[in-house]
């Protein structure tokens, strides 16, 4: 390690100069450049620019169901059709966006830069797991444009192996294929965060948002080959008759709800996890302070980690699960409320006495606590037994599983996305259209799905296209209709805006929200080699001080008013220099 | 790669760009390829739990139907495989002595066992199964003496299991193969990454004792179910 | 400086140890194959009665434990590996013993669903009927006629 200088250390590095080297965006202009590259960064623009294709696909098909259900009879759609729409819209949500998004976007941007490092430990690997996800990617919706699946994303056997005339084989291979990329993606991470930190950058000095990741690709080694062989072998119970989880056949399908609630409970909590993360390093940077009770944080992370593979039973209290079984996952299903809990409250206890500044990731953060604390506490009620039986497959679940999936994951990544982008493209986003975005998302993801929660404790059950036995849920599922339409010009709002920004934004400095970390020492954008020369840690994490405040404020002028230079007082008066 | 500004001022041959020395890369792979294995684990894992539910239901059926199964040839693949996982160890032990010549050698001994082993498996194995309408389908069971007293559902779930997982075992040894083939190449040619470095075959060594590890478990499993 | 030989860090096994471990492996294959075929009998241990097929279980589980022990630490090096590798090499084993959890369910019910299958074939089915799936009375306890 002779080429490390440690004078170079935590002094924040400006503009590249020539002999610096240029940024990742500039190391090559032409197409092959891109798909052959090794760069973890150009990797994780890759897969930006894929899972947001993903979610534009299934946003489509959520605006179809929620057109349909405005009228008790169905709107448009026939009930094979409805069916098709819902199960392509949980796959393509869940397996091509959820799960990938903040892992394979942010987590490989991010990684390498928050530890200090040149690239991922395996930088082809990575590139490959880019293209088995688009081949599942194309796989899937060739699958889904070419028959459909019919059988919602859960694939429940005998239907999905012996009686579904639908393109379940197709669709299953395209699943278990994102599942061998976020494998390799994970086995990446962990050999990275094990053996590529820089010197100094201890475990206690890592960032929660690294924490998070970590504990997010443990979960998805030990998880994900659980679906994948599953899925396997529905396919070759569909394929040879191979009856493993077919009654007809000698099996048990119960086994199959047991293997697959084995790995897709964890995986609620893979693609919770990372927006968690998120969501610390926003709070930090936002309030100016470190994150209260780091250490909580970060073990809480491991804890939901492994607590979180011991739940899997509470999604089967209505099958022949046994009893007791059940209560034991009923209980540890209330245990994992205690370390969410805990993130939770440091969070918050972190704004005390903190400054905290109204920008738009943290509108997304603080939506964020609001909406997945909803979606924490309906989950219980899901794992009490008695409760569950009567909430079962209705859209009280529905609503449950959206606050937390959506309500968590999206705004931590939507939050994410507009704090690093600075750092990804070296631009700021207009912050007036970016706080319009956030708070149409928090207000009309509200509108959705709260009148869902009432509809489905009435008894609306979920995967039907029609309720004319029940005329009276129609002014529940048209306030959800209306919030959906809210919601999608929130989530659209920032694909206009930040496309305009990548030409047109405010040039970002190399640390425009004055954070603390790593990744902020380096260029905007950074150059392929991420740093000058190897940093070395000497100060401990979310070390943050008056110095960097002063950085934050000048950027948020410059993005409230273009071309002033300086700060703004409280009293809206702009003063040039630096308080002393 | 895109062009990468390389701050090490000395290139080591077999070094990756991203790493700072030899020992951190070779952690590095070993802590990346024992990752994978935990998956590999997993999914075999899963597997077998299916298979241990579905003996202890039917313990009988399965003793009665596995006596289709002949012992001797689930021994001689058994000691093919840990014969194999032997000239693979001493493949990796030359590898770390760099005698290439000698590295090659028990390479090819590894995949002249692996082709051994599917040998046995797809010729005096599998059909037979097919002769005695053992394979999975609408005409499993119709010849009564195969299935030796058995119900023909549960019997049919063993030979299902059987051919799952031993099927899966077997794409396994021939990715296995490709895997060991394109590196005894790599020895061929000295390409450096190989032979400056002997992490790369420990790699594929440890992949395929894993394939050897669910093997040792596969067989008493499949071949030795008491009655 | 550390590593700047990589080799001069790593154990060097000598060959023998592979002999050996080979040696032992072929005759535990040995051992197991001997004790598949024996009938134990019904076994009395500690007052209590067992099937002996459990013995041909146990004794088969445990020599494939040995032989797979045998593999990881020797052929696959990990007695030699640093412990950020033995903790890896550790994990999926002991991970895997979570999803055995899924046992449980089936030991404890209630109510044991019977395939339709067992009353148009009788066959031997399902030969061992759990305590649990009995009620007080000690009837067997059906989902449905």
């Amino acid at each position: 390690m002779s080429d490390l200088n440690p004078s170079n250390a935590a002094a924040p590095e400006g503009e590249p100069t020539h002999d610096e080297g240029v940024s990742y965006l500039e190391a090559g202009h032409t197409i092959k450049s891109w798909l052959l590259t090794g760069d973890h960064k150009r990797i994780a623009i890759l897969y930006l620019i894929s899972t947001t294709l993903f979610f534009v696909v299934g946003s489509i098909l959520a605006g179809l169901i929620r057109l349909e259900l405005t009228s008790p009879a169905g709107v448009l759609l026939e009930n094979d059709t409805y069916n098709k729409v819902f199960s392509a819209h949980g796959i393509v949500m869940i397996f091509f966006f959820l799960i990938p998004a903040i892992p394979a976007v942010l987590g490989n941007f991010l990684i390498p830069l928050m530890i200090g490092a040149r690239d991922l430990a395996f930088p082809r690997l990575n590139l490959a797991s880019w293209y088995v996800f688009m081949a599942a990617g194309v796989l899937a919706v060739f699958g889904l444009c070419t028959g459909g699946v019919d059988t919602g994303w859960t694939f429940y056997t005998p239907y999905s192996s012996l009686y579904s005339n639908t393109q379940v084989t197709i669709v299953i291979m395209a699943a278990f294929l994102a599942g061998f990329s976020s494998i390799m993606t994970a086995v990446n991470f962990i050999a990275t965060v094990h053996k590529m930190r820089a010197p100094g950058m201890t475990w206690f000095r890592l960032p929660l948002f690294v924490w998070a990741a970590y504990a997010t690709s443990v979960m998805i080694v030990l998880g994900t080959p659980v679906i994948a062989i599953t899925l396997a072998l529905v396919v070759l119970e569909r394929v040879f008759r191979l009856g493993v989880f077919s009654p007809e056949l000698g099996g048990d399908p119960v086994l199959f709800q047991h293997l697959f609630w084995f790995y897709s409970h964890p995986a609620v909590y893979i693609m919770i996890l990372p927006s968690f993360g998120v969501i610390s390093e926003l709070f930090a940077a936002f309030t100016r302070k470190r994150v209260f009770g780091y250490h909580f944080i970060a073990f809480s992370s491991i804890a939901i980690a492994g607590l979180g593979f011991l739940v899997w039973g509470h999604h089967m209290f209505v099958t022949s699960q046994s009893m007791y079984q059940g209560v034991v996952f009923s209980l540890i299903s209330f245990l994992v409320a205690v370390p969410s809990a805990i993130k939770v409250f440091n969070w918050t206890a972190t704004m005390y006495k903190g400054h905290v500044r109204m920008q738009t990731p943290f509108l997304y953060a603080l939506g964020f606590i609001g909406l997945f604390t909803v979606g924490g506490l309906t989950g219980l009620f899901l794992a009490s037994m008695g409760t569950d039986v009567h909430l079962t497959a209705t859209y009280f679940v529905v609503a449950h599983f959206h606050y937390v999936m959506v309500g968590g994951t999206i705004m931590g990544f939507l939050g994410g996305i507009h704090f690093w982008w600075p750092k990804m493209f070296g631009r700021m986003y207009p912050e007036f259209w970016g706080k319009l975005s956030a708070i149409s998302v928090f207000v009309g993801f509200n509108v959705t799905f709260m009148p869902q929660f009432i509809v489905g404790f009435m008894g609306m059950p979920r995967r039907y296209h029609y309720y004319y036995f029940a005329p009276e849920f129609q002014i529940y599922n048209i306030l959800s209709t209306a919030g959906a339409t809210v919601l999608a010009f929130g989530f659209a709002l920032p694909a206009f805006y930040l496309t305009w920004s990548l030409k047109k934004g405010p040039k970002a400095t190399a640390n425009p929200w004055g954070a603390h970390g790593l990744e902020w020492q380096t260029a905007s954008p950074p150059i392929t080699a991420n740093f000058v020369s190897t940093p070395i840690v000497t100060d401990e994490v979310y070390d943050y001080s008056h110095m960097d405040e002063y950085e934050q404020q000048k950027s948020t002028l410059e993005m409230d008013k273009p071309g002033t230079p300086g700060v703004e007082t409280k009293d809206g008066e702009v003063i040039a220099e630096e308080p002393k | 790669m895109a062009a990468v500004t390389h701050d090490h001022d000395h290139h080591v041959e077999g070094l990756h760009h991203q790493f700072e020395d030899m020992e951190q890369q070779s952690e590095t792979y070993l802590v990346g390829m024992w990752s994978f294995l935990v998956s590999e684990v997993m999914f075999f894992g899963a597997m077998f739990l299916a298979y241990s539910l579905y003996r202890w239901k039917y313990q009988a059926d399965f003793h009665a139907v596995h006596e289709n199964l002949s012992v001797m040839w689930g021994g001689i693949n058994t000691t093919v495989l840990l014969i194999s996982s032997f000239t693979m160890v001493m493949g990796v032990h030359f590898a770390q002595l760099r005698k290439g010549k000698l590295v090659q050698m028990m390479l090819g001994a590894t995949i002249a066992c692996a082709f051994g082993f599917l040998f046995i498996k797809f010729t005096f194995e599998w059909p037979a199964k097919a002769v005695e309408h053992l394979v999975p389908g609408p005409t499993f069971g119709t010849i009564k003496e195969a299935l030796h007293g058995a119900n023909p559902r549960p019997a049919e779930l063993f030979f299902s299991l059987y051919f799952a997982m031993t099927g899966f075992h077997a794409l396994h040894i021939i990715v296995g193969i490709l895997m060991l083939a394109y590196l005894a190449n790599m020895w061929r040619k000295e390409h450096p990454l190989v032979t400056k470095d002997y992490v790369p075959t420990e790699l594929i060594g440890l992949y395929w004792h894993f394939v050897d590890l669910v093997w040792i478990f596969l067989f008493p499993l499949f071949y030795l179910i008491p009655r | 400086m550390k590593g700047t030989h990589h080799q001069g860090a790593h154990h060097i096994v000598p060959p023998l140890t592979y002999v050996k471990t080979l040696a032992a492996l072929l005759a535990l294959m040995g051992l197991t194959i001997y004790f598949g075929g024996i009938v134990f009998g019904p076994q009395h241990l500690f007052g209590l009665t067992i099937d002996g097929s459990y013995l041909n279980n146990g004794i088969a589980m445990l020599i494939a434990v040995t032989k797979a022990f045998l593999v990881i630490t020797i052929f696959m090096g990990v007695k030699y590996a640093s412990s950020l590798v033995k903790l890896w090499a550790m994990m999926g084993f002991i991970w895997l013993t979570l999803i055995f959890i899924i046992l449980n369910d089936y030991g404890t019910r209630k109510y044991e669903p019977v395939p339709s299958w067992t009353k148009e074939d009788a066959g031997t089915g399902m030969n061992r009927t759990m305590e649990s799936n009995k009620d007080m009375d000690g009837r067997m306890l059906r989902s449905r006629p």
